[in-house]
């Protein structure tokens, strides 16, 4: 039997470790697991970024049907990723803070990053500049749910206000309160 | 402290637009849940249809439509507000635009203020002040040059004169007539043949030799006849 | 006239050095001699070497017809004070030999993680082949059998296994692996990596205890095998990645 590279119907490759069977179970031996962890988290964050997924909960790995299934299922092996793996993957991927548990003092869903915060802010910022929208003021809202899509579409609430505050530090974000909610206006960056 | 200093403080035009776009973020997502409810009414009613139950059908369509009333509603509502936060926000930059036109307006006057008659003859002259100051320091200058020193001043003033010449050369050379390729012709009108020939070859020349010495001049012609 | 003693014996040692002056022409002559022969010898073998050092390089039957020669003339074409030796730098040979040491380093340390340190021949040869860009049967076992054997010095401790049944294996880890694991690793190979007690008990005659702790140890000690315990029909599996087949 050889171990091949297969497309999922998204279009994504999945690697050929992907359908080994043994990769769908954590590993007694520390050296060997803590070898596929990095395998997994690899795999995790790059369909992540291919599907634009922010969020990987334990409950993906219990009920099937949901965004997950392309790599956390391998029908052709019968295979799945067991609910108390995906849990310890999670530890491995905030230990290597690739990961946040989002909302915070729970273990049961993480905030992936695919991009780190600091990217997220370059990508924030370029977007307002491209399109014209620095030093006006904007919603959260209309910036996570644009009509136009946007590399910004879908960001979590959570992650779009880490990459603002990143801004805010060197002066290129501000953020205004109102009784009903928040905007933030962005500016050119200061040299 | 340093943040507050370099952004913009918010204003109460600030506030008020940020509200704005928030009820009009409130609208849209009050948009997204209704069309949600009308796609599941749909399919309710084509599910009580496929039972045989008519009755219940017409009651989700009717739910149905008032939800599509509702919809129509909030979206006129939205326009509205659409509009709004564009007026303002076009009018802000309609306010920028003018305090800059104010500002520029400031300057320009400023500018016409600086530019006084008595200023401008006071400039000119300072202006004839300092041309006399640079040219006491120039002869004051020249004055400390040995005659070498000032020779190849000179010199280098001709060099970089012939260079500027040289630059401009193919236009001029354009414009002169070919010299003559042979000896003119000696048809003597009046004068002596002697000094006939020289002038037709070069009048300033033979001005000159028969200025300074006469009695060289005849050798000279002699030589060239 | 009066010859005095002096003169004689000045003779003789004019004779002696005449002598002395001979030998050492002809002693020199000799060394002329050797130096031009070994001079063609060189010319020649470096004209050998221009003309064959590609084939050398790239024809698996031309070199290997190349190290027999010279192992039959009891030169090792690899021997010598410095890097791959005089003959090894005359034909570029050393070179080849061990930039193929290193790129099985490479891939051995690359793999390790993945195999427990053990890697089978076959898949250590395509993956060097794919390293170096070169298409299959360019480098043969062989070849990567005599890199490992210059590694040695290194104490790197690269070993090949033999496996039994025609297999061999290569060892990149300092671990001596018992016959029992050997064993192991040989039926691994031959059903495609997956192994359960089971089909040692059967094809091996090995009691469930022998086989539950030669698997236990190369999966929990040595990091040689994995663990599914999803499999189908005895819902625990050892699977030895150095025996899968892995087409990346």
């Amino acid at each position: 039997m050889a171990l091949s590279t297969h497309t999922t119907p998204s279009g994504f490759l999945l690697p050929s470790i992907h359908s080994a069977p043994p990769f769908f179970t954590e590993q007694p031996n520390p050296n060997t697991q803590a070898h596929l962890t990095e395998q997994w988290i690899r795999l995790i964050l790059t369909y992540a970024r291919h599907r634009r997924l922010f969020i990987l909960r334990v409950e993906d790995a219990e009920v099937p049907g949901g965004d997950w299934d392309e790599i956390l299922r391998n029908e052709r092996i019968n295979r799945r990723v067991p609910p108390s793996y995906i849990s310890s993957l999670m530890a491995g991927m905030i230990a290597k803070n690739v990961a946040v548990y989002e909302p915070p003092k729970q273990t049961r869903a993480v905030m992936l990053y695919w991009r780190l915060p600091e990217e997220w802010a370059d990508v924030l910022h370029s977007w307002a500049t491209a399109t014209g929208q620095l030093n006006t003021i904007l919603t959260f809202y209309e910036i996570s749910d644009p009509p136009i899509p946007s590399p910004l579409s879908d960001i979590p609430i959570p992650l779009l206000r880490r990459a603002i505050t990143i801004l805010m530090r060197s002066n290129r974000a501000q953020i205004i309160g109102v009784a009903d909610g928040e905007g933030v206006r962005f500016f050119a960056a200061t040299k | 402290m340093g943040s507050s200093q370099s952004t913009p403080k918010v204003t109460a035009h600030d506030r008020a637009i940020l509200d704005l776009k928030l009820q009009r973020d409130k609208l849209k997502q009050y948009q997204k849940k209704i069309q949600v409810v009308l796609d599941r009414e749909h399919e309710i009613a084509k599910a009580h249809l496929a039972t045989g139950q008519k009755d219940r059908a017409v009651i989700a369509l009717r739910r149905r439509k008032y939800q599509q009333s509702l919809l129509l509603k909030t979206d006129s509502q939205l326009e509205n507000l659409e509009q709004l936060v564009s007026t303002i926000e076009f009018s802000l930059i309609e306010v920028s635009v003018l305090h800059g036109l104010k500002q520029g307006n400031e300057v320009l006057q400023e500018i016409h203020r600086e530019m006084s008659i008595e200023s401008v003859e006071k400039l000119m002259d300072e202006t004839q002040e300092a041309r006399e100051y640079q040219r006491e320091i120039g002869d004051l200058l020249a004055n400390r040059l040995t005659n070498d020193e000032e020779g190849a001043v000179q010199e280098e003033l001709r060099a970089l004169q012939a260079e500027a010449l040289g630059q401009a050369e193919p236009e001029v050379r354009m414009d002169l007539p070919s010299p003559p390729s042979s000896l003119p012709l000696l048809s003597p009108p009046e004068g002596q043949g002697s000094s006939r020939l020289l002038r037709s070859r070069d009048p300033h020349i033979s001005a000159e030799v028969q200025q300074t010495s006469p009695t060289t001049n005849r050798e000279q012609v002699a030589m060239l006849g | 006239m009066h010859r005095g003693v002096g003169l004689a014996a000045f003779d003789r040692e004019q004779v002696s050095q005449r002598f002395a002056e001979l030998s050492s022409e002809l002693s020199k002559t000799q060394v002329d001699h050797l130096q031009s022969q070994l001079t063609q010898f060189q010319t020649a073998l470096s004209h050998f070497a221009q003309t064959h050092r590609d084939s050398i390089r790239s024809d698996p039957t031309f070199r290997h017809a190349f190290q027999q020669m010279c192992a039959s003339i009891g030169v090792d074409p690899l021997a010598g004070p410095r890097k791959g030796g005089w003959w090894a730098e005359m034909l570029g040979l050393g070179d080849w030999q061990y930039e193929l040491g290193v790129q099985i380093v490479d891939v051995c340390v690359s793999t390790r993680e993945r195999n427990g340190g053990v890697i089978e021949i076959g898949e250590l040869v395509h993956m060097v082949s794919r390293l170096r860009n070169v298409e299959s049967g360019v480098i043969t076992e062989e070849d990567v059998i005599r890199s490992i054997r210059t590694l040695q010095p290194l104490g790197a401790g690269y070993e090949v296994l033999d496996v039994g049944g025609g297999k061999k294996m290569v060892r990149s880890v300092v671990k001596e692996l018992d016959a029992d694991q050997a064993v192991v690793l040989a039926e691994a190979q031959l059903v495609g990596g997956r192994i359960v007690e089971e089909i040692l008990e059967n094809r091996r005659g090995w009691t469930r205890d022998r086989a539950r702790a030669a698997l236990e140890n190369m999966l929990l000690r040595d990091g040689l095998c994995w663990l599914d315990s999803q499999d189908e029909h005895y819902g625990k599996a050892y699977w030895v990645p150095s025996a899968m087949h892995w087409d990346e």
